[in-house]
């Protein structure tokens, strides 16, 4: 069965089929030989051209990861939608998103203010801790306040919309479809 | 000897809580959790012998309720309560509760813990007592010193100055101001921080130390007022006030300088009339060697199996003994340190979006093992990290004859490590561990803000053979028909290889 992966920025078409009663990986057009020394509920030991390698893993809907000595590779099955998708609504500037479940402590901007980066625009606490939002590099205008002080705000919800300033284009992206962009 | 109570109630949860019922089990003490509603499934409530549900997941309603943890003890049956770390562990009015409960309280007397609880009467007292105190302003004992004064007394000492709060601990409401212009916005966040954290908005300033290191002396009291130290633990690698590496010996002193910091953190100890464990912290200018107090927890530290690995004694079970009235049997002379001993913190926080506590259901969770290694977990696989509470997962310890040779255990204790499905901050330990200022001890309380500043996780491609791996582990848990799953969460519910099955079958099959 071929697959595709997308890790780390990067594509790979693997192939893994069986020769001569041995296991051969296809991977982006160059062979390896494979073989599974054991294989149990989350972790598979490989030798993959002589070197062995222990991997525990975890799957999802869209791919999976896979932790190898001391680090973690997200492998992604590129869905053709979700990809249009997430192109569609760019990078996500214009919203500004809580980087994580916070309480709104303070409100510093106001909806019309013309602001420049690094002002600071709320506060948000989570475990006791105070972090400032502050506005990204360039110069923005303040278009709506999306919470309220004393709100409690969930990761990656919208807390405010900024729209670069003389322009004249709306900074709001396309359709949101709650993707972690 | 026997104990004095045969029945504690852990009023803690996590790792520390998972730590305190392991020494109850090995003294024969039964032992009662008492968990919020969120953490019902949680390890030390698994463990246990005896589980109270006290509240909902906030901490106000349930870990920091005195009154529902009394009560839980009064009607379990405990007969003594261990405050573990955090939480309500230095509130001397909790400490007076239990012991009005006819329950014996598992630390010091409320006493030492108001003299030292109070930063700015500590500082006092312990000039009183002859221990130096970092040039500082707090104003008269038990008077919240004005903004004004608080601006004049920066001018006097000089910037950088450092706001603290009185009431606090653990970097809230701390800041490092460098500019006058800045000290005022400084003063009303720190304040803000103060309130919400401690419910003191309370603040005091001091001279700030740059390139400070952090060294503080395991205190070791009984009742009869025999004082021992159990040397010295360096904690100087911390990202803002937090602390994430910490070992013993410290890389920095020698046997002279030792003697004399241990002394006087003994006679610190001494002067707020203390017994049972606790810390004397000190903060180390490299550049002069002189040392100043900067705070005494009266409580079982975080790092504390720093200690036990370099001494061989385990302060928890020290704890209870000394609860119990046991006198120590050994005196200063008696104990020796021997090799070295480093802990790294696994803490559920993503360093890619500026180290803020991450949650998420460990999908995979597997710690290593092995001769000198010792991993105190609150959690294991199949488990939801709370976001309610401390994002502390584990305390990875190495022990080893010297520092190289623990530091080489360390490094291959971070490899074997697998964590899938909360993002850590794993992989930031691993760079701290191998870059070479900390391999040469060089490392002071703000390196790590200048030396990984803007630090991220390296995006590297997989090698070859993971790609291969992937290709086999994942083929069997995927499915092209679904819709990409936004939170990276659930596996197919019909696949029987998806990690999500096991791990609900793990939970529901668990004890709860």
């Amino acid at each position: 069965m071929k697959q595709r992966f997308v890790s780390a920025g990067s594509a790979w078409d693997i192939e893994i089929a069986h020769r001569d009663g041995a296991l051969i990986a296809d991977v982006n057009g160059g062979e390896h030989a494979v073989e599974i020394l054991s294989e149990r509920p989350g972790t598979l030991t490989l030798r993959v051209d002589g070197a062995t390698l222990v991997c525990d893993w975890a799957a999802d809907r869209s791919g999976g990861w896979i932790c190898h000595d001391g680090r973690v590779w997200r492998f992604d099955k590129p869905h053709p939608t979700a990809s249009r998708r997430r192109e569609a609504t760019g990078t996500g500037e214009g919203a500004l998103r809580s980087p994580m479940p916070a309480l709104v402590v303070a409100i510093d901007a106001t909806e019309g203010q013309d602001v420049e980066g690094g002002a600071m625009l709320l506060v948000l606490e989570a475990m006791k801790m105070e972090t400032r939002v502050t506005a990204p590099a360039g110069s923005w205008t303040v278009k709506r306040l999306l919470v309220a002080a004393g709100q409690q705000v969930i990761r990656d919800q919208e807390l405010l919309e900024l729209a670069p300033r003389d322009t004249g284009v709306d900074a709001e992206g396309g359709e949101d479809d709650g993707q972690v962009l | 000897m026997g104990l004095a109570f045969s029945k504690v109630l852990v009023a803690n949860r996590g790792e520390i809580a998972v730590r305190i019922i392991r020494a109850c089990r090995e003294m024969g003490l039964a032992s009662v959790a008492v968990h919020s509603e969120s953490d019902s499934g949680a390890m030390h409530v698994r463990m246990a012998d005896q589980a109270l549900c006290i509240g909902p997941p906030s901490a106000s309603e349930s870990y920091l309720s005195i009154e529902r943890i009394v009560d839980a003890a009064r009607r379990s049956g405990a007969e003594a309560v261990h405050p573990g770390y955090g939480f309500l562990s230095e509130n001397a009015a909790f400490a007076e509760a239990v012991i009005a409960a006819g329950l014996v309280f598992v630390g010091p007397p409320p006493s030492a813990m108001r003299a030292m609880g109070d930063k700015a009467a500590a500082r006092v007292a312990m000039q009183m007592a002859g221990v130096p105190v970092v040039p500082g302003f707090q104003g008269p004992p038990g008077v919240a010193p004005g903004d004004e004064e608080l601006v004049a007394a920066a001018e006097r000492i000089g910037y950088p100055v450092l706001i603290k709060a009185t009431a606090g601990g653990g970097g809230r409401g701390m800041r490092v101001v460098r500019r006058a212009e800045d000290l005022a916005e400084n003063l009303a966040a720190a304040k803000r921080e103060a309130l919400h954290a401690f419910g003191d908005g309370a603040l005091l300033i001091e001279r700030y130390i740059g390139n400070a290191h952090h060294i503080e002396f395991q205190i070791l009291g009984d009742s009869a007022g025999n004082l021992v130290h159990l040397f010295e633990r360096e904690c100087s690698v911390q990202r803002r006030h937090q602390k994430i590496v910490e070992e013993s010996p410290s890389p920095l002193l020698d046997a002279t300088m030792r003697d004399l910091m241990g002394r006087t953190a003994v006679r610190a100890a001494r002067s707020a009339g203390y017994s049972n464990a606790g810390t004397v912290e000190f903060v180390m200018d490299p550049a002069t060697r002189e040392f100043f107090f900067l705070e005494m927890n009266t409580r079982l530290q975080v790092e504390h199996p720093v200690t036990e690995l370099v001494t061989g004694l385990d302060l928890v079970q020290w704890q209870f003994r000394i609860a119990s009235g046991e006198l120590l049997p050994f005196r200063q002379e008696d104990l020796v340190s021997k090799g070295h001993a480093i802990e790294c913190r696994l803490y559920a926080e993503d360093p890619a979006r500026g180290f803020l506590p991450s949650g998420g259901k460990l999908l995979r969770y597997s710690e290593p093992a092995g001769p000198g290694i010792r991993v105190d977990s609150g959690v294991s696989e199949g488990d939801e990290v709370d976001m309610h509470y401390d994002p502390l997962l584990a305390k990875i310890c190495c022990h080893a004859a010297d520092r190289d040779a623990a530091l080489a255990r360390m490094r291959q204790a971070l490899r074997r490590m697998a964590v899938i499905g909360a993002v850590t901050n794993w992989q930031f330990l691993r760079e701290v561990i191998d870059s070479p200022d900390f391999g040469e001890g060089r490392v002071h309380t703000t390196w790590i803000e200048e030396r990984f500043a803007g630090w991220k996780p390296s995006e590297e491609a997989p090698p070859k053979g993971l790609v291969v791996a992937a290709a086999i582990a994942l083929a069997a848990g995927m499915d092209d028909n679904r819709a990409p799953d936004d939170r990276g969460g659930r596996g197919p519910a019909d696949d029987p290889y998806s990690p999500w099955r096991a791990g609900d079958g793990f939970r529901s099959g668990g004890p709860r």
